[in-house]
């Protein structure tokens, strides 16, 4: 009874072992184990991504005026649900001038707000963000079944399949840029847009989240990796505050930015390297003409 | 009678006449015939003359407008009257008369040289000064090459038809243009007027000098245009000719001379937004419904900046969650109430 | 023995208070279930509330079963053997409150199965699965380490009992021969070794959950498995006094659970909250001192801001309090109050609670801009007691159902 006792008990011990081990002995590391499970399972939900290429995107954070373009041409892309979630996958916060980009403590920043309804305001600046798609994430290691990966060119995706609503990733976000469905999300066929008054039908490109999954932004895989050279929010923003391209091409706007504009990421000294940057160029101009 | 009475009659008349012409013809108003007199033979330019603003001179509403404004000083008198005396002030007719330039009377003085209008188209009106400078080409042009004198009109229909019995391959050229096309005068610009400031004592320009010296005449004085951010690129003209290359085609026109057509301005904003010009490239500025789209779509050239971007609304808070059911609550406290009276009941009995 | 015969009047109103409690608890979820996480407090910045906070204490509580035992088996301290199951007990009731507060967390119980399917891949990234893997293999070590010790016990009871009570008995006692407690006690010895580092490593890995995160102030930091492991033992023994006090007094086992075990245990609990205090002092001390303005922020709150009120009386009347006390009983000779002894502990246990509250919440909340307060709903707060009566629940039918006292070693000092 005992020697049956201790051997089960050592086989179980013995088991636990090998199971572990499986994923480093078959010769790849356990990032590149989980990245293919998660691609495997997700190939339905984002189109393949290219190889050799490193996406990133920079915001000018002196021409962005806080209209929040981005932010409601996001929700009609993505079919980011309103009532009763009300999410939204871009945040814009009004910042005192006094506190520049690189004083930004906390995300999202203390001294700030999000319910402005008048901008660009005279002694404010506006902060722009939304999943900076790091390069050494630290989401995508914390997830316990491997549902966020990092894709091959850069992106951090999440496959809705797996998630089972652990919230571990939102608490490894440093700069808290995933968001929950906390309710069930409620995808009508089409919205009006805030933007122009159009009527939006829901977008087919994209997957629909359901109850109790994480969701962010995915520099829009759907359009970049298929016909799109840039995600939508890039494309929609009135004042070109929004630069988007490939780091890998030389000749791309980031590329060229990168090397003439001195920019700046947030919190880097976690060693998250996002791919996010930011850089203070545009400058914003009332009515008459003057600068604010 | 006797040879005696003869000779005394003789001499008689010979110092009345003798007189006569001592005492007699003065520069005065007596010598002024009026132009009824040159009219009993000279009918045609009589005819030519009376419309004509010389002999307007003087009643000409304007002028008489000017001369009261400035208190009827005596410098005007001497252009705009015939036999301005400069000693006493007075003149013997009003308006330029056959006799202002053919002299008084019977003096039929012809003088067609360009010093003759110069006595009056000078000074204030310096139209004399002005040709005189123009330029050797233009010497040649005296006064009445171009102007009837009589009727101080163009020997032609339009100034342009004027200009191009000299000019006429140069304006050839000008027609195609826009501003030929839309029939702008040669003279609008290359003879542009300014009335000269009597109180200061600035003399005017009448434009014969052929020249657009003027600070007065820019592309202002007759488009209504006013530029905001774009009047950087220079002062008055020189903005407008940093993109319309050349004044009278007003085509956009890059600076390696390049002409591009209205229709395709892009490379021409590119040569200073050149950072603006590879966002657009790249797809991230511009319309997203149509990457093709040119700059003046949405940036009016003249006013290019756009501002009033509406502020899109807040995405509002999440619907916070539900309170208990009250009954159900309230039910439920009661009874685990009672059970834990129960217990204690029970314990202590 | 005592409890499986015969059952007293109160425990009927008693274990149907319980029931009804747990019902509300079951509703509670059904309620959240059918409407999605939104019925709770939670939001996008504070991500974790209640729910994780019970999770880790009940792990916590967990610590008491092989605390004692290894104490009993291998420090030959046989004067606490007559707690040893009770304590063991707990673990195993703790532990399935555990996890099932992880699983009421998910968005998704429907997929917990993913954490088995992907495990392969994922065992070596995450530290949740990490702490699934500790707590599992804690988990069926501890029912091992309880079940086997307890065959003679239940033989006994399978003598004694008739009806009903005998079959149950004897389904749990498969293959059970007379002679085998001397192989049984060697066994129990090995797996009392085998099990205490698993313990340690259980509430480590607990703890590297919120330690290995680098952006969050407060809880990265190097020294977060001893400070989780000192709050894991101190509320494990607290509530095993709590439950041999009131055990004690129900059951009139005087002579069975003698002072002295309550003035062992009360020692050992002085001894472990004041290190828990240190540790507490020494954070603090580490983030005020000239911390970024994260940990500044977060400590703020902890000492001065929103959470002061909770914190300080949850320190001064929770732990300090009990820690001076215990220790001035430690120190005083004669008798022990083990009335005190006992509502200091249960002082210790409530503060420990809303310590991991402190611990968590604030450093979501405050860590950046409070936009978002949390305020527990409910649906959180019902789960919250329904926890502990279903803990409570468990305890109880247990009780009835297996000897929670060794029986075959007289109590000796």
């Amino acid at each position: 009874m005992s020697k049956i006792n201790r051997r089960d008990f050592v086989k179980a011990l013995a088991a636990v072992g090998v199971v572990a081990t499986l994923g480093k002995i078959s010769g790849k590391s356990v990032k590149d184990v989980t990245s293919e499970v998660s691609r495997k399972s997700a190939k339905g939900l984002y189109p393949a991504a290219e190889q050799g290429v490193r996406y990133a995107m920079m915001i000018d954070s002196g021409a962005c005026i806080g209209c929040r373009t981005c932010l409601h041409a996001c929700k009609l892309e993505n079919n980011v649900p309103d009532e009763p979630s009300n999410m939204e996958w871009i945040d814009l916060f009004e910042m005192e001038n006094t506190r520049p980009v690189s004083e930004i403590h906390g995300m999202p920043p203390a001294d700030s707000s999000t319910d402005y309804t008048e901008s660009p305001r005279e002694g404010h600046w506006y902060l722009s963000f939304n999943c900076f798609h790091c390069e050494n994430p630290p989401c995508t290691k914390v997830c316990p079944t491997g549902a966020t990966y990092q894709d091959d060119d850069g992106l951090i995706l999440i496959n809705y399949d797996l998630c089972i609503g652990c919230r571990y990733c939102m608490a490894a976000c440093p700069y808290n840029a995933r968001q929950f469905n906390w309710w069930d999300p409620v995808y009508p066929p089409s919205r009006v847009s805030p933007i122009d008054g159009e009527i939006e039908p829901l977008n087919p490109k994209v997957p629909l989240r359901t109850r109790g999954v994480v969701e962010k932004c995915t520099f829009c895989a759907h359009r970049i990796r298929d016909d799109n050279p840039v995600p939508r929010c890039v494309e929609v923003c009135p004042v070109n505050a929004r630069h988007f391209g490939d780091l890998n091409d030389s000749e791309s706007e980031v590329s060229r930015l990168l090397e003439t504009v001195r920019t700046h990421r947030i919190k880097e000294e976690l060693n998250t390297q996002p791919m996010l940057y930011y850089f203070t160029r545009g400058v914003k101009w009332k009515d008459d003409g003057e600068k604010i | 009678m006797s040879f005696k009475k003869g000779k005394l009659i003789i001499f008689l008349l010979f110092i009345s006449m003798s007189v006569a012409v001592v005492l007699g013809d003065p520069e005065g108003a007596e010598d002024y015939k009026g132009t009824g007199y040159c009219l009993s033979c000279h009918v045609e330019p009589m005819v030519d003359w009376i419309p004509s603003p010389h002999s307007k001179a003087f009643s000409d509403p304007e002028f008489q407008e000017e001369y009261l404004k400035l208190g009827s000083p005596e410098s005007c008198l001497s252009c705009h009257t015939t036999g301005f005396d400069e000693e006493d002030g007075t003149f013997v007719y009003e308006g330029v008369t056959c006799e202002e330039c053919h002299g008084p009377g019977d003096t039929m003085n012809r003088d067609t040289s360009p010093e003759l209008c110069a006595n009056c188209h000078s000074g204030p009106y310096p139209t004399y000064e002005e040709w005189k400078d123009s330029g050797p080409s233009h010497l040649s042009a005296t006064c009445t090459l171009c102007h009837d004198q009589h009727t101080a009109e163009l020997l032609a229909e339009t100034p342009t038809e004027m200009c191009s019995s000299c000019h006429g391959t140069h304006l050839e050229d000008v027609e195609e243009t826009k501003h030929g096309e839309v029939g702008v005068e040669c003279a609008e610009c290359h003879m542009y007027v300014t009335p000269p400031d009597f109180e200061e004592g600035i003399p005017g320009s009448t434009g014969h000098d052929f020249v657009m010296t003027s600070e007065e005449l820019d592309c202002q004085t007759c488009h209504d245009r006013t530029l905001s951010k774009h009047d950087v690129l220079g002062v008055s003209e020189f903005a407008c000719l940093s993109c319309h290359g050349e004044i009278h085609s007003l085509e956009l026109e890059l600076i390696n001379k390049d002409v591009l057509p209205m229709n395709d301005s892009v490379l021409l904003c590119a040569q200073c937004h050149n950072e603006r010009y590879t966002s657009w490239e790249q797809g991230t500025h511009g319309k997203p419904e149509d990457p093709e789209a040119q700059c003046v779509e949405c940036h009016d050239p003249h006013n290019p900046v756009i501002a009033n971007i509406p502020t899109l609304p807040v995405i509002p808070e999440r619907r916070p969650p539900a309170g208990p059911s009250i009954p159900l609550t309230t039910a439920f406290i009661v009874i685990v109430g009672i059970l834990g009276l129960a217990i204690v009941l029970l314990r202590w009995r | 023995m005592r409890p499986l015969r015969t059952t007293s009047r109160e425990f009927w109103p008693f274990v149907a208070a319980l029931a009804l409690i747990t019902v509300m608890f079951i509703y509670a979820y059904t309620i959240q279930l059918s409407q999605g996480l939104g019925v709770t407090g939670l939001n996008d910045i504070t991500i974790w509330g209640v729910y994780i906070v019970n999770f880790i204490f009940f792990i916590g509580l967990s610590h008491a079963g092989i605390a004692i035992s290894a104490a009993v088996r291998i420090m030959n301290l046989h004067r606490y053997a007559p707690i040893a199951r009770m304590a063991e007990v707990l673990t195993l009731a703790s532990l399935m409150m555990a996890g099932l507060s992880i699983v009421i967390d998910l968005g998704r119980p429907d997929r917990a199965y993913l954490l088995v399917v992907n495990f392969a891949s994922r065992i070596g990234a995450s530290p949740l699965l990490w702490d699934i893997t500790a707590v599992a293999t804690y988990l069926i070590l501890s029912t091992t380490y309880l079940y086997l010790p307890m065959r003679e016990d239940l033989a006994v009871c399978r003598d004694n009992f008739t009806g009903w009570r005998k079959k149950m008995y004897e389904i749990t006692l498969p293959g059970y021969e007379a002679g085998e407690e001397k192989v049984i006690k060697r066994l129990a010895w090995w797996m009392a070794v085998t099990i205490l580092p698993v313990m340690v490593m259980v509430h480590t890995t607990v703890s590297w959950i919120f330690s290995l995160l680098s952006n969050r102030p407060l809880w990265f930091g190097a020294a977060a498995g001893p400070y989780f492991i000192a709050a894991a033992v101190a509320s494990g023994i607290a509530s095993v006094v709590v439950i041999a006090a009131i055990v004690r007094k129900l059951f009139h086992w005087e002579d069975l659970l003698p002072p002295a075990i309550f003035r062992g245990l009360g020692n050992f609990l002085s001894v472990i909250t004041l290190i828990y205090l240190y540790l507490m002092l020494v954070e603090q001390f580490t983030a005020r001192y000239a911390g970024p303005a994260g940990e500044l922020f977060v400590s703020e709150a902890w000492l001065f801001g929103s959470y002061a009120t909770l914190f300080w009386s949850i320190t001064t009347i929770g732990l300090v309090l009990p820690c001076v006390y215990l220790l001035v009983q430690a120190f005083r000779p004669g008798k022990v109050s083990i009335t005190g002894t006992s509502v200091f502990s249960l002082l210790i246990v409530i503060a420990m609670w809303f310590k991991r509250y402190i611990i968590i919440v604030p450093t979501l909340t405050e860590g950046g801009s409070p936009l978002q307060t949390y305020v527990p709903s409910w649906v959180e707060i019902t789960i919250l007691g329904g926890s502990f009566a279903a803990l409570a629940l468990i305890y109880t039918i247990l009780l009835k159902l297996i000897p929670i006292i060794e029986m075959e070693e007289p109590p000796h000092e």
